[in-house]
């Protein structure tokens, strides 16, 4: 497989990209449709129900597999999704519009990734825009990433305010994913990187 | 930059356009340019000995250290 032109390796990246890029634009719109009706209609009531993923513990005793065999083990932070019909019409509306801002990042950052590579398909990878865009797509993994982790936390929050269960306790918790966090520090070093890249490349194309 | 190239002032002299010379030192007209506009970064030895075989001349005629307090910003 080539590296750069037909069937090469980054013109079927490209085609992921832009695959990519029009699937998050149909769910973003959809999304933004479901909100923008929210709040013209009266969900409670509908058939419409949410899904939410939730954290529980749970106070069941948990035994070796031989019945003599004594264990304090217990079940901790099980996740899971919990589906339940919309009640509470702001909730619901706030979460819409939670989800649209970042669906609304992750097209930005296809966006990004899509003019980078444009700009290789024309020969100009190597120019200051290409390394503020890296940059940016690196801030916005990490930034996307806790705001991500922070409405998982708002969502097992509201649950645990809001429901029960026999032998279930649900719990507030978040699943901050500590490896996307570094693969957004990575994609800033890449970008400083680029950046040196970009300078050389200047300064060797004003090299007579 | 503290590097002054002097090529426009050597064309003079030798009565030469700098199309010809680029022509003759195998550079292009655009890159020419920028080292006669003190644009360039880096001037390569290879292309510093094509200009001076062609213009008849010394580095030092080419090249020219500005003192600082007289730099442009």
């Amino acid at each position: 497989m080539k590296a750069v032109g037909e069937r090469s390796i980054a013109s079927f990246i490209r085609f992921v990209l832009g695959a990519a890029w029009w699937l998050v634009v149909v769910s973003l719109a959809l999304l933004l449709g479901l909100l923008v009706l929210s709040f013209f209609i009266n969900l409670e009531g509908n058939n419409l129900t949410m899904n939410l993923p939730v954290a529980l513990d749970l106070n069941a005793p948990v035994h070796g597999s031989s019945p003599s065999l004594q264990t304090d083990a217990r079940i901790e932070k099980l996740r899971g999704n919990l589906r339940f019909p919309v009640r509470n019409g702001a909730f619901f509306s706030a979460s819409m519009f939670l989800i649209v801002l970042l669906i609304g990042c992750l097209l930005w950052v296809l966006t990004q990734l899509r003019h980078i590579f444009r700009s290789l398909s024309r020969g100009l990878l190597f120019i200051p825009e290409n390394a503020r865009r890296i940059r940016w797509v690196g801030f916005t993994v990490i930034v996307g990433e806790l705001a991500r982790a922070a409405l998982v936390y708002f969502w097992s929050y509201y649950t645990s305010l809001h429901f029960t269960a026999n032998g279930l306790r649900f719990v507030a918790s978040t699943d901050l994913n500590g490896v996307t966090i570094i693969s957004g520090l990575a994609i800033l070093v890449i970008a400083e990187v680029f950046r040196e890249g970009t300078r050389l490349h200047e300064e060797q194309s004003l090299t007579i | 930059m503290a590097i002054h190239v002097n090529l426009d002032r050597v064309l003079c002299k030798r009565g030469i356009t700098l199309t010809e010379l680029a022509e003759r030192v195998g550079i292009t007209l655009a890159n020419l340019s920028v080292l006669k506009t003190n644009k360039a970064r880096a001037i390569r030895f290879s292309t510093l000995d094509a200009l001076c075989r062609e213009l008849d001349c010394q580095p030092g005629d080419l090249l020219e250290c500005v003192s600082r307090e007289f730099e442009e910003p």
